[in-house]
Formats: C-alpha cells, sequence, structure tokens
C-alpha cells in the first residue's frame, strides 16, 4: 500500500516500449513524406506540364493520414501493451487508469485511421466505451482493496454533511454547473464527428457510402482527416500551389490567433503597468483624472477602437471603402499594414486590455509594504536593482494573471479581427460555420484545449502564489519617485493617449452620426456647418431616396430600441443568475476551504472565464439548436450566465475569505436560520463586493458581442444589430447605437459606483483572486 | 444541571490527529479550562463540544442528551445544543449595534413555558405547557437589560461594534452569550486579544461571573496563568493527547510527566539530568549538576522495578488505543530543557538510572550555608520578587526571591534545594516517579 513507486525494472521495459514506438513512428513518418512528396510532385508535373510548388503543409499533409494512420496504430498497440503492463502489476491505481484509457483509445482510433471501412462514429464510441470501462475496473479494484472507512456514506453522515446549507448548495451547483458547462463542450467535440447537411462532410460522406457500405450515416470522422490530412490545390497564376487544408482553415488562423495573444500581452502589460507604476508609485500630475479615464477602453464596447482605427486610417485607395478622417483632413494614405492586420489588432486589443494590466499590478503596488523597498534602499542598493530584484519579483503574480486574463480574452475576440480584416481562429470559425461547420467546431475544439491550458498554469501559478505574502496592507506611505519635469510632459503625454483612447471614439461617434454619408467630413474639411443632417437620428417615416434604406431615424427605429430591450433584458437576467450562483458559490467555497469538491466547484465555475468567448458561444450554439432553443432569451442567458458567473463568485469568494467563520458561527450557536443569517448578516456586511457581482455580469452583458452573435437572429440584441447595419453599410446607425452604448454604460457604471461604492475596476481586481 | 462526558472522542483529518481518543468528564457548574500549547487540538476538543466541528468518532453526552454518537448516527447540530460560545474575535456582527447584537439571538427562541421575569432572566419550563412561542419585543428589551447590566455596557447600547474599544467589544460579545441562558458557556481564548491590564480585570470578572450564572463553563486558553487562577480543573493537552486533567494545584504540585511539569508555572521548572540508583531505605542516591552526590527521598513508597512494570503497562495501553501506525503526527517523548550556559548535545542512550529531577523556582533557596556554589548570572527585579538566574558549572538554575533583593551580575552565592516539593521523572519515558525533597551530600 505505502509503495507508489513504480518498481526500476517497469521502468525499463515501459521506457524502452515507448521508446521503440516513438522510433518507428518517425522513421516511417519520414520515409513516407518524401516518398509522397516526390509522388505528389511527378504527378502534378505530368498531368500539365508546369511548374508546380508544395508548401511544407502540403507535404505534410499529403502523407499524414496514411503514414500517420499505420505509425499511430503501431505506437497505440505498444502503448497499449505498456499500459497493460504496468496496469496488470501496477500499484499505483490512477496513473494505470489513465494509462489504460489513452492506450486503448489511441489504439482504436490507430484502426479507425487506417481502415476507410471503419470510419464511422460507433467505432470511436466503442473505443470510448472500453476505455471507461477498463479505468473503472481499475478504480473499483483499488477502491475495494483498499481500508474502508468505517460508515463512510451512512445515512447519518450524509444528513449531517447536508444539514449544512453551504453543503448541499455546493452539491446542487455542482451538478448543475457540470451540466451546463461540460454538455455544451461535449456537444461540440460530438459535432466534430457529425454530417452537416449542405456541408462538405455531407458530400464526402455520399461519396464514401457508394464505397463502402459500413457507414452510418449520420456520422464521420471526415471532418478531422479532411482537415488534417487533405490538401487543396489553388492556382495562383501559371503555378499551381498544393497547400494543405489544414494549413488554410486552421494554421495560419492559429499562428495569427497566438501571435495576436502574445503581442496583445506584451502591449497591455508595457502599457498598464508603465501607467500603473507612474499613478502609484511616482509623484506624476493629474493622477486621479487619469486613473479614472485609463479604464474607459475596457469598459467600451471591444470593437469601439477598431472601428475608430478604421474611421481614422481607411483609405479608398489602400483598403477601398470610404475615405477615413486622416485621408480627410490631412491627405495622409496610411499603408496597408497599418490599417489591417496584425500591427492593427494587437493595437487595440492591447489598448483594450491594458486596464486589466493597471488594475491588477496597480492593486499590488499600491497594497505593496513599503518597507520592503526602503529595506532594499538602507542597504544602499542602486534604484534599478531595488526595482528589477525587489519590485518586479512582486508584481509578477500580477502580470502573470493579467497574461492568462489578456491571452484567453484575445484569443477568443471576434470583433477586432474582423473588422481589422485578419483571419484569426474565430473569424474563421465564423468563416466555415456554413459549409465546413464540423471542421469549424474542431477550431471551437482547439480553442478550448488553450482555455483548458490556461486553466492549468492560471491554477499552477496561483497555488504557488500563496507562498509569498507580498500584501500586507500596513504600508503607512509608499515613497514615491521624483520625476522632476516629467511628472508634467509625462501627465500631459498620458492626458492625449488617453483622450484618444477614451474620450475621441465617443466624440467621433457621435460626429458620424451627423455626416450625410459616410466618409463625408467635408464639413470639416471646408468649414461648411451646412454640410452635416441629423437624417439619422430624427427621420420619423419609411424614405427611401435620402439613402436610408427605408429606415427610420434612430429615435424612432423601433427594431432599434427592441433590440435595446432585448440586451437589457438579457443583461439584467444574466446579472442576477450570475450573481446569485456566483455569490452563492463564494459564500459556499468560502465555508468548506478543505473540501475537494469545493474547489472542484469552484474551477467548474471558473472554467467559463478562461474560455475564449467564441469557443464558449459556439459550444452553446451547437448545444442550443440540438435541444432546440436557439435564439431564445433562455439560451442566451443560460451562455451569458455560465460565461460571466466567474466575476461575481470571484468577488464574492474574496470578500467572504476576509469574513472570519466565527461571524457567522455566532449566529449558528444561537440558532438562528441560514436565511437570516444571510440576509441579515453575512449579505449586509459584504454588500459592497455583493452588489459588484451582480453589476459586472449586467455591464459586460451590455456590451457582449462575441459570446452571443452565434446564438440569436441579428434583430435579437443591440450588438447583433450592429452587424447588421454595417452589413447594409449604414454605418452612421451603428455608429449612434454605439454612442448610446458607450454612453449607457458610463453612467451606469458611474451611477453605481457613487451610489454602492462598488465599481467594474474593483471587480476585475478580484480576478487576481 | 449540565455535566459534559465526552467519551473516545477523536478527530483526525487524513492521518493527522488532531485530537486522539479524548476522555473527559466535565462536572456541573464547573470551571475547565483546556490548556495546551498552539495546534495542541484544544479549540477543535471545544469545537467539538459546542457542535461547529464534527468528530471523526466518539460520543458527546451534555446535560444527559446525547449530542453526538458515531456509532448510534446521531448528531445534534450546534444550533440544538443550546450552549453560549465565547469567540476570541468576538465575532460582533458589524452591520448591527449592540442593542441588536445581543437581541438578535432571543428572536429565534421559541419553545413552551417560556416566561421571563420582571428582572430579564428567562425561566423555561417545559412542563409548564403551552403552545411554543417568542419571546416579545418587551421581554426582549428585559433581557437584554439584565445582561448588559452585568457586563456594564447599558451607555453603549446604540453604537456599532466599530465604534467600541477592545475591552467593550468584549463585554458586548460575553452579554449576548449570555442572553439566551445558555446552561453551558464556551469560550476560545477570549482574553487573547486584551492588553495585560485589562486582561486582568477581565479574569477576576470571569470568576464572578461563573459564580453568579452557576453554569459550567469550559475555557480554551494556551496561557497557563490564565488556567491556574481561573480553572476549578485543568485539562492540559498536546498533540492531541490528554497529558492530565487535575485541579490546578495538583497540576502544579504533581505534574503527571516532564511536559506538564515544564508547561505549568512561570518561571519555568528547573530541570536537571540525574543519573544513579535506588537505595535499600527506598531513596535515589543521585549525581546532578555534573559534581554533586544528591539524595532523593520520595513522599511515597516506592519501588523502581514495579513501578517500570507499570509505566510499560501504561504505555503499551495508550499505544494500543492509539495505533501510532495510522497517525502523521507522531507522539515523540517530550524533550524537556535543562538551562545551560553552553548548549552541549545530550544523546546518550538512557536507561532505567538516567532521571529528571525538577525543582521549582521557590525551592531553589539562596542562603549562606547552602552546599551548592553558584554565580548570579541574571536578575530581574520586579518590586515583589525577584528572579535570579543562577550558574553553577555550566548548569543554570533559576531561584524567585520574595521581596526587592538587589544582587550583582557575577556575584558568588551558595544555594540550597529546599522543601518537598522537587519531582523526579524518568528519563526513559518521561513519567512522574514521585514528589518528594532533595538534599545535597557533599
Amino acid at each position: 500500500m505505502n509503495e507508489k513507486k513504480l518498481h526500476p525494472a517497469k521502468k525499463i521495459v515501459g521506457g524502452l516500449i515507448l521508446l521503440m514506438g516513438v522510433l518507428i513512428f518517425v522513421q516511417s513518418y519520414l520515409g513516407f513524406v518524401t516518398d509522397q512528396l516526390t509522388t505528389i510532385l511527378r504527378l502534378e508535373a505530368e498531368e500539365t506540364g508546369a511548374a508546380v510548388s508544395v508548401d511544407f503543409f502540403g507535404a505534410l499533409a499529403a502523407s499524414f493520414s496514411y503514414v500517420a494512420g499505420i505509425a499511430t496504430f503501431l505506437v497505440a498497440m505498444l502503448l497499449t501493451v505498456a499500459g497493460i503492463l504496468v496496469l496488470v502489476s501496477g500499484n499505483n491505481s490512477k496513473r494505470c487508469g489513465v494509462a489504460a484509457f489513452l492506450t486503448v483509445l489511441g489504439a482504436v482510433f490507430g484502426i479507425v485511421m487506417i481502415v476507410p471501412a471503419l470510419h464511422s462514429l460507433a467505432w470511436c464510441i466503442t473505443a470510448l466505451v472500453l476505455a471507461v470501462v477498463l479505468v473503472i475496473i481499475t478504480f473499483a479494484t483499488d477502491w475495494a482493496l483498499r481500508e474502508k472507512t468505517k460508515n463512510r456514506f451512512a445515512p447519518a453522515r450524509v444528513k449531517t454533511y447536508l444539514s449544512k446549507p453551504q453543503n448541499a448548495i455546493l452539491l446542487i451547483l455542482g451538478i448543475i454547473l457540470t451540466v451546463t458547462t461540460v454538455f455544451p463542450m461535449l456537444t461540440i467535440l460530438q459535432d466534430t464527428v457529425k454530417l452537416h447537411p449542405g456541408s462538405i462532410d455531407s458530400t464526402a460522406e455520399a461519396a464514401m457510402a457508394a464505397r463502402f457500405e459500413a457507414i452510418d450515416g449520420t456520422h464521420t470522422v471526415y471532418n478531422w482527416t479532411n482537415l488534417f490530412g487533405d490538401t487543396i490545390t489553388t492556382r495562383v497564376g501559371r503555378e499551381r500551389v498544393v497547400r494543405s487544408v489544414a494549413s488554410i482553415y486552421l494554421w495560419t488562423p492559429l499562428l495569427n490567433s497566438v501571435l495576436i495573444s502574445i503581442f496583445a500581452c506584451f502591449g497591455a502589460i508595457l502599457y498598464g503597468g508603465t501607467f500603473a507604476y507612474l499613478v502609484t508609485r511616482t509623484n506624476l500630475k493629474f493622477k486621479k483624472y487619469l486613473s479614472s479615464i485609463f479604464i474607459f477602453p475596457y469598459i467600451m464596447p471591444q470593437w469601439t477602437l477598431a472601428v475608430i482605427w478604421q474611421n481614422l486610417f481607411n483609405s479608398n485607395v489602400v483598403t477601398g471603402g470610404n475615405d477615413g478622417l486622416f485621408v480627410s483632413l490631412f491627405h495622409v494614405y496610411m499603408p496597408k499594414w497599418w490599417c489591417e492586420g496584425i500591427f492593427p489588432v494587437s493595437i487595440v486589443l492591447a489598448l483594450h486590455y491594458a486596464p486589466f494590466a493597471y488594475i491588477l499590478i496597480g492593486g499590488i503596488f499600491r497594497n505593496m509594504d513599503a518597507n520592503l523597498e526602503e529595506a532594499a534602499t538602507i542597504l544602499n542598493t542602486p534604484r534599478l536593482k531595488t526595482f528589477t530584484r525587489v519590485t518586479l519579483p512582486l508584481v509578477k503574480p500580477a502580470i502573470l494573471s493579467t497574461i492568462l486574463l489578456v491571452f484567453s480574452s484575445a484569443m477568443g475576440s471576434y470583433p477586432i479581427p474582423h473588422y481589422l480584416k485578419l483571419a484569426t481562429l474565430s473569424t474563421q470559425y465564423v468563416g466555415m460555420s456554413s459549409n465546413r461547420a464540423g471542421q469549424a467546431s474542431i477550431l471551437a475544439v482547439i480553442m478550448m484545449c488553450f482555455g483548458f491550458l490556461i486553466l492549468l498554469v492560471n491554477q499552477r501559478t496561483t497555488s504557488g502564489r500563496k507562498n509569498f505574502t507580498t500584501v500586507t496592507g500596513k504600508s503607512g506611505q509608499s515613497s514615491t519617485v521624483n520625476l522632476h519635469a516629467g511628472r508634467y510632459i509625462l501627465g500631459i503625454l498620458l492626458i492625449i493617449t488617453t483622450l484618444c483612447t477614451g474620450i475621441l471614439p465617443i466624440i467621433l461617434f457621435a460626429i458620424e452620426t451627423f455626416l450625410p454619408n459616410p466618409g463625408d467630413y467635408s464639413f470639416i474639411t471646408h468649414g461648411i456647418a451646412g454640410h452635416t443632417t441629423t437624417k439619422w437620428w430624427i427621420t420619423s417615416e419609411n424614405l427611401t431616396e435620402n439613402g436610408m434604406y427605408g429606415q427610420k431615424g434612430i429615435l424612432y427605429n423601433s427594431e432599434i430600441w427592441n433590440a435595446f430591450g432585448g440586451t437589457l433584458l438579457v443583461a439584467v437576467l444574466c446579472a442576477l443568475a450570475a450573481g446569485t450562483i456566483g455569490t452563492l458559490i463564494g459564500y459556499c467555497v468560502s465555508k468548506n476551504r478543505r473540501s475537494k469538491w469545493a474547489a472542484y466547484v469552484n474551477n467548474m465555475a471558473f472554467l467559463p472565464y478562461l474560455m475564449p468567448s467564441l469557443a464558449v458561444g459556439a459550444a452553446f450554439f451547437i448545444f442550443g439548436s440540438s435541444i432546440g432553443i436557439y435564439n431564445t432569451v433562455l439560451l442566451l442567458v443560460l451562455a451569458g450566465t455560465i460565461k460571466y458567473i466567474p466575476f461575481a463568485s470571484r468577488s464574492a469568494l474574496n470578500s467572504m475569505m476576509q469574513l472570519s467563520g466565527e461571524i457567522e458561527e455566532a449566529a449558528i450557536i444561537q440558532d438562528v436560520p441560514w436565511w437570516k443569517r444571510m440576509f441579515r448578516i453575512i449579505i449586509p456586511i459584504q454588500k459592497t463586493s455583493i452588489i459588484s457581482g451582480f453589476l459586472l455580469p449586467f455591464m459586460t452583458c451590455l456590451r457582449e458581442l462575441t459570446l452571443f452573435m452565434l446564438l440569436c437572429g441579428q434583430g435579437k440584441l443591440i450588438t447583433t444589430m450592429l452587424g447588421y447595419f454595417d452589413e447594409m453599410g449604414l454605418y452612421a446607425f451603428s455608429s449612434g447605437i454605439n454612442l448610446i452604448l458607450i454612453v449607457l454604460i458610463l453612467v451606469s457604471n458611474t451611477l453605481v459606483n457613487k451610489l454602492t461604492g462598488a465599481s467594474i475596476d474593483s471587480g476585475i481586481g478580484s480576478d487576481s483572486k | 444541571m449540565a455535566r459534559i462526558e465526552l467519551t473516545h472522542v477523536t478527530k483526525r483529518w487524513g492521518g493527522f490527529y488532531a485530537v486522539d481518543d479524548l476522555d473527559l468528564l466535565i462536572d456541573d457548574n464547573a470551571f475547565v479550562t483546556l490548556l495546551g500549547p498552539s495546534g495542541c487540538g484544544k479549540t477543535t476538543t471545544l469545537r467539538m463540544i459546542a457542535g461547529l466541528e464534527t468528530p471523526t468518532t466518539g460520543k458527546i453526552t451534555i446535560d444527559g442528551m446525547t449530542v453526538f454518537d458515531s456509532d448510534a448516527g446521531i448528531n445534534v447540530p450546534a444550533n440544538k445544543r443550546r450552549v453560549g460560545f465565547l469567540f476570541q474575535n468576538y465575532a460582533l456582527w458589524p452591520n448591527m449595534t449592540v442593542f441588536q447584537n445581543i437581541a438578535f439571538g432571543l428572536g429565534n427562541i421559541k419553545e413552551p413555558g417560556l416566561s421571563v421575569t420582571p428582572e430579564g432572566e428567562i425561566v423555561r419550563d417545559p412542563k409548564a405547557g403551552g403552545a411554543a412561542r417568542k419571546l416579545t419585543k418587551e421581554e426582549i428589551k428585559r433581557i437584554v437589560a439584565r445582561v448588559s447590566a452585568i457586563v456594564k455596557i447599558e451607555p453603549f447600547m446604540d453604537r456599532y461594534p466599530g465604534e467600541l474599544s477592545g475591552g467593550q467589544q468584549q463585554r458586548v460579545a460575553i452579554a449576548r452569550t449570555l442572553a439566551p441562558g445558555p446552561k453551558v458557556l464556551f469560550m476560545d481564548e477570549p482574553l487573547s486579544n486584551l492588553d495585560a491590564k485589562l486582561r486582568l480585570e477581565m479574569r477576576s470578572e470571569l470568576q464572578r461571573l461563573h459564580l453568579s450564572t452557576g453554569s459550567t463553563f469550559v475555557y480554551v486558553t494556551h496561557d497557563q496563568m490564565e488556567a491556574m487562577t481561573l480553572a476549578t480543573r485543568i485539562c492540559l493537552i498536546s498533540n492531541g493527547v490528554l497529558q492530565q486533567y487535575d485541579e490546578p494545584l495538583t497540576v502544579y504540585n504533581r505534574p503527571n510527566n516532564t511536559f506538564v511539569a515544564d508547561f505549568v508555572g512561570n518561571p519555568a521548572i528547573n530541570f536537571m539530568n540525574a543519573r544513579g540508583r535506588q537505595q535499600e531505605d527506598g531513596s535515589f542516591r543521585l549525581r546532578i549538576l555534573g559534581e554533586y552526590d544528591a539524595v532523593f527521598t520520595p513522599s511515597e513508597r516506592i519501588l523502581v522495578d514495579s513501578w517500570y512494570a507499570d509505566a510499560e503497562k501504561k504505555i503499551a495501553a495508550f499505544e494500543a488505543k492509539v495505533r501510532p501506525e495510522v497517525k502523521t503526527n507522531k507522539d515523540v517523548p517530550f524533550n524537556y530543557p535543562v538551562a545551560m550556559v553552553q548548549d552541549i548535545p545530550d544523546d546518550k542512550t538512557l536507561d532505567r538510572e538516567d532521571w529528571a529531577l525538577g525543582v521549582r523556582p521557590e525551592f531553589v533557596s539562596i542562603c549562606e550555608d547552602g552546599p551548592v556554589e553558584g554565580e548570579v548570572f541574571s536578575a530581574m527585579p520586579t518590586g515583589m520578587e525577584t528572579t535570579v538566574r543562577i550558574r553553577v558549572g555550566n548548569f543554570l538554575l533559576t531561584s524567585v526571591v520574595f521581596g526587592g533583593v538587589t544582587y550583582k551580575i557575577g556575584e558568588k552565592i551558595r544555594l540550597r534545594f529546599s522543601g518537598n516539593g522537587a519531582v523526579l521523572f524518568s528519563r526513559v519515558n518521561g513519567r512522574l516517579v514521585s514528589t518528594g525533597t532533595v538534599e545535597i551530600r557533599r
């Protein structure tokens, strides 16, 4: 029982088997790559007589399905043997179970890959069931062998456990969250092997069915084999280019996604972190104004800055479409890389998420014990060394959590790359959702994998973080660096920048709604006040001749106001649901700090937060369609609630952790019922953070597009309505809607802040745990 | 009235035993302190009796009612045990005024035969019959008035806890605990957050409170002085295991083992390593402090061999009970401190001729003709008494001299061991052999 380590001999045998498998895989794979490559080149040359070029992915793909099939099979078989060896001799049941699971899965997939007739879901399910059964048997044997704890599940114990409200709530919420979080993810996984009528997989499957008989007609692995195994030949001039499907639909967008995420992280931390340092640790001027305006870009809808970027720099010559402000005013034509693609997307994302970095890093700077730095100063440490060796390590945790948050958010962002025309996983998903629906689901699965990865990293870092307490909260006054004249220069520079990112969008949106035609800035360039119009606002009847395509002005347009109503309804319901559940989770988890189940529920609630929005949206889209609630408020609220519970649960957990357990125990002893304890003691004490737990989902819902756009028709929500007007070319309408949205969010944020003291930034701050 | 009985109560987390097989009988109207170093399981014990923590196994009865029994599957929740609990950090609800804090729990009482005397005392008489009823507002006011008068907080009834000083908060917490008239009162280090002077004052008030309420008090503390002065009985716990459960002076004078001897008493007892054997007449000839021959005369007749046999039986019985093989927190014998000028590690293997002699500082008397020669190492006069540390060879002995005597550091003095308060422990198992007198032979 005590010996958990594997016998060395078994280790060696296992290692050798694994090594052999890998060697065979590599050897056969390399052989086939060259073989296939030459075949392709020869065939192409014979057929057309033209020059043929094969890109790397093309070659890879050409050989992939066949070679990888055999190799996977071999490796899988060997691993199965190794797994069973370990299993039979096993003394660590967990490892054995996982080993068996993976190997059986691997083996059956290996068979499926090389035998086309077996391309059916039935085989995959068989593999899965087999593996699961094996794992269950392993664990059951282990459990039976282990010394049994007396009366582990005795009725009295269960009753005692459930008589505590926090346990009962945790149990119920755990089950509900598991179903609502895991189920959509499973449906999207299943969707990748489903036949989609009208999609390429159904055509391919029909062709396949003609050749083989053992095909069930509803499921296929074509989406996987095609995406990873097939090539597409395109003609570029006289040359024919063989490219893999994956390179077009997967690798390039994936690369772009990762690149913009990384750049956004760098940018956000550099900008937000520097700003945090300047505001908290130097004698910068205008701090108060700067710190409140700096978070504007985060409060505003994501696409605001992207749209503004377009409106500023686009030109008919370079990008097509309307001329932007720069061209109109100064006749400056910005190059294409400046207007579209990775560069602007990264910049806009970085600007949008810089407030994250500011709030998280600034929070630590603010509460950091000044003695730590002073101790270094006393020891005559140079200032730079103090900063790099003392200060930076202390803010490292904040930097890490910023990276994780920004990375996952940037990865799932749809509107920014959409407006600035970059193919990322999220835009590619939308592009593929009609005729490569199954493969789009594969993209969503890949995005989710990133989410899981980030969750894992997050967990490692947060558990290690507890090791040193940076924040004592007892710092008297932190020493401030004297910037001398720089305090004015930097202050003014920052004012200009923040004006551009925070106030300028509002002004520009406002101006847009008064232009007679999009991009017609003649009233500025020529100084003619008459070249403006109010028709976009106040037209009250159906007119076609004024270029409004029969739409009424914003103020009279019932569709717009209906969509606004819809958004408000969804936001309120989401806020209520997410806020309530999140608060309960925070409460229950803080009561059961040591329990594994509580940790599980907490992580389950946190998971969607680190999932890219688009992947969550996609999962709920497929989930909702399959149970017939697509385009209903119910689905929107469900998705919104699941995605935003973390906002509430984090801030609730944080505040509940600070509340001594004795406070509630004092009431328990006096036989105060649970609901009375909650409403009379716990909630009144922590009302600020609980309110911000309701407020954050509300605010975020108002401006959410990525999550919701797949889940409903365009007229349902104000954010999806924007897309409709953009497609119609009615940019004044979308500007008007943006303007109203921004003003609404800013006003309600200020209002709640003034009334309750809760604010959006305190909520983000609590993300850091 | 309220008698508390714990039988074989164990609380463990995995292999960590916070409380290991504890048997404890707390008499009605007793004032029992659970004493021990931090992390020894005393708070866990208290919380288990109160119902805030669930024991792993065992049985607890309060006032004849079984509130927990792992075998019978009984677990009465904390709110139904009708006990009072005074928390270390007071746990006053910051969102309520003093009055609301005290009255809040009273609003939940609902039982038959409830009445309140004009003085504000709750009278529970289930036999009086009638339907279960709640207390009226008027009654609650009367009760609050009574308990707030006991702890003298009437002027602050409309303040919030944040506007009170630590001592006042403490009083409010006591009033809140007293209000529903609990039959048992639990206190978890209630005085540890107060300053020294206030602590002394509250200590005496708690004693008066115990007298006037007539309830059973169970009191957790790590301060041996508090335990000595307040308790009718001390329950000393270490590493989850009960060490001694006796009246304070018994614990002081007849400590069961070296741990108890060292833990109780301030300044701490002087330990000396001794080697020697029992003589025909029952006394022990011992070599102590390096060069001195001493005779230890036990106050009762004992025979070393039968004593060892007896002790081994007890140890075996104990180990059979606690199953040390599954326990991650191991019970290692307490390593008592021998004060030395320069620490010399002592790692010799022990046999039955190794003893530990303990002499309390008040029995180390300084006198002109004392047989032991020493030199003043440090002297700390407080006015009422002076604590002197005396260097004898490489060893240090602590002595307490009453009255304001001044000593010069380095001064040569002579001393003797007086009185019959010396205690002899076996070094093999750390257990008490006997109390007695020590005489130095030149």
